[in-house]
């Protein structure tokens, strides 16, 4: 036999075997497919809406410090010492949580990538290892899937190509990966948002808020939760980054 | 042709995208098949792959080949779909579909089944490769855009692969 006949056989192999389970799930695929679609769109437009509503812009505080201090490439002691004169150690921010509004002592993280943060001391504490700082919870509950909020930083990536090599990484992990959008809301970035099945409580959540880092780089922030959680922990890492903010580094 | 298509996709023209999937599911569902070796997850791997089209057609550039592009999110999906999957059972649709190569004669019959199923038994690294070129008749450099892969390594799986099933079809043939 020569190579052309095998291949040949090999081709007429492949086009036998799967030409009538193709043909059969043809017209079904296309059923659930525009179903799929329609189901998306309404989601959607029901997203923006709640967008709409929500929109603040970018904090005032951020855009204040940005002129303050001007352009810089790393976080020093002057840097650190205006932040003392506009961020207080601690303070109550307003939490709407479930409906319900709470008024959540928060404390202040300056993180050495070169941001600041409130966050729910209460619930959660923040465990740093230089690159990259993980907000964690205070009390771990054994059986719950993982649930954090990330901050790094990457300095040679702009939000724009992160976003799309993100969003591919996203694809081979999640069933649903939703195009990546701007927002302003909790705060100015390009926002991804994906999950794992949709159906049952513990089914994977995850977010990436991609920050214009003012200097050719993107903060990254993602954060990890599960389906029955998103009206808590979701909710409450959606307030705290109302309270993030950019301190250009000296 | 297609850009006219792809570009009524763009503005979410439905009637457009139908006539896009007529053109191009029949192969991705087959690619499917042959890469995920279950009806079900085939399926659904084309499904997922039509939606993300749809609601990506953005970030394809006009201009370029729409099939790579295509493939690669279909392939990506089948991969995951294999991943998520690996813990449950499916019912291996090689053998059902073995079924459906028309019985035009009993020795034709088995050799093209055995053919198929030693192909279903490669390992994936390799099997997608074989099926994107002889399912598909993609190139090699179109299957390195594809896999994300240097073509040397697509070369060199396909070899292996065609090495594997000459020897499949060689002991079957023996064995006869």
């Amino acid at each position: 036999m020569t190579s052309q006949q095998f291949e040949k056989m090999v081709t007429e192999a492949l086009h036998k075997g799967t030409h009538k389970a193709a043909e059969e799930m043809q017209e079904k695929n296309w059923k659930c497919i525009l179903k799929k679609i329609e189901e998306t769109e309404k989601e959607r437009k029901a997203a923006k809406g709640l967008f709409r509503n929500r929109i603040v812009g970018i904090s005032a505080a951020a855009a204040v410090l940005v002129l303050a201090l001007g352009s810089f490439t790393q976080p020093g002691q002057a840097a650190l010492d205006k932040i003392r004169k506009y961020f207080a150690p601690e303070k109550i921010v307003e939490f709407e949580v479930e409906g319900d509004k709470e008024n959540i002592h928060s404390r202040l993280q300056q993180g050495e990538i070169g941001y600041v943060i409130y966050y729910d001391e209460e619930r959660y504490k923040i465990v740093e290892d230089g690159k990259v700082d993980r907000l964690v919870m205070k009390e771990s509950v054994e059986g719950l899937p993982e649930v954090y909020m990330e901050i790094s930083q990457d300095t040679d990536n702009s939000p724009e190509d992160l976003a799309e090599k993100l969003e591919a990484e996203l694809r081979g992990e999640f069933s649903r990966v939703d195009e990546a959008i701007e927002v302003t809301d909790p705060l100015k970035a390009i926002y991804i948002h994906a999950i794992d099945g949709g159906t049952r409580g513990d089914d994977p959540i995850v977010n990436y808020y991609l920050i214009d880092n003012t200097q050719g780089g993107t903060f990254i922030i993602k954060q990890k939760y599960f389906l029955e959680a998103a009206e808590g922990h979701g909710s409450r890492f959606y307030q705290m980054l109302k309270e993030f903010t950019i301190i250009p580094a000296e | 042709m297609d850009d006219i298509l792809l570009q009524r996709v763009r503005n979410k023209d439905k009637e457009a995208f139908e006539e896009l999937y007529n053109k191009y599911a029949g192969f991705a569902a087959r690619t499917a098949l042959a890469i995920t070796r279950s009806n079900a997850l085939a399926s659904d791997a084309v499904q997922e792959t039509f939606v993300r089209v749809y609601f990506n057609i953005d970030k394809f550039k006009p201009g370029n080949p729409f099939e790579p592009w295509l493939y690669r999110i279909l392939v990506n999906e089948c991969m995951r779909l294999l991943k998520r999957g690996s813990r449950i059972t499916y019912v291996d649709s090689y053998s059902e579909s073995g079924l459906e190569i028309p019985h035009e004669d009993d020795h034709y019959f088995e050799e093209y089944e055995e053919l198929y199923q030693a192909i279903g038994d490669l390992e994936e690294k390799i099997r997608i490769p074989i099926v994107l070129k002889y399912l598909k008749g993609f190139r090699e450099t179109e299957i390195a855009e594809i896999l994300k892969l240097n073509v040397n390594t697509v070369k060199s799986r396909l070899y292996k692969g065609r090495q594997k099933l000459k020897k499949a079809i060689t002991g079957s043939l023996k064995g006869r």
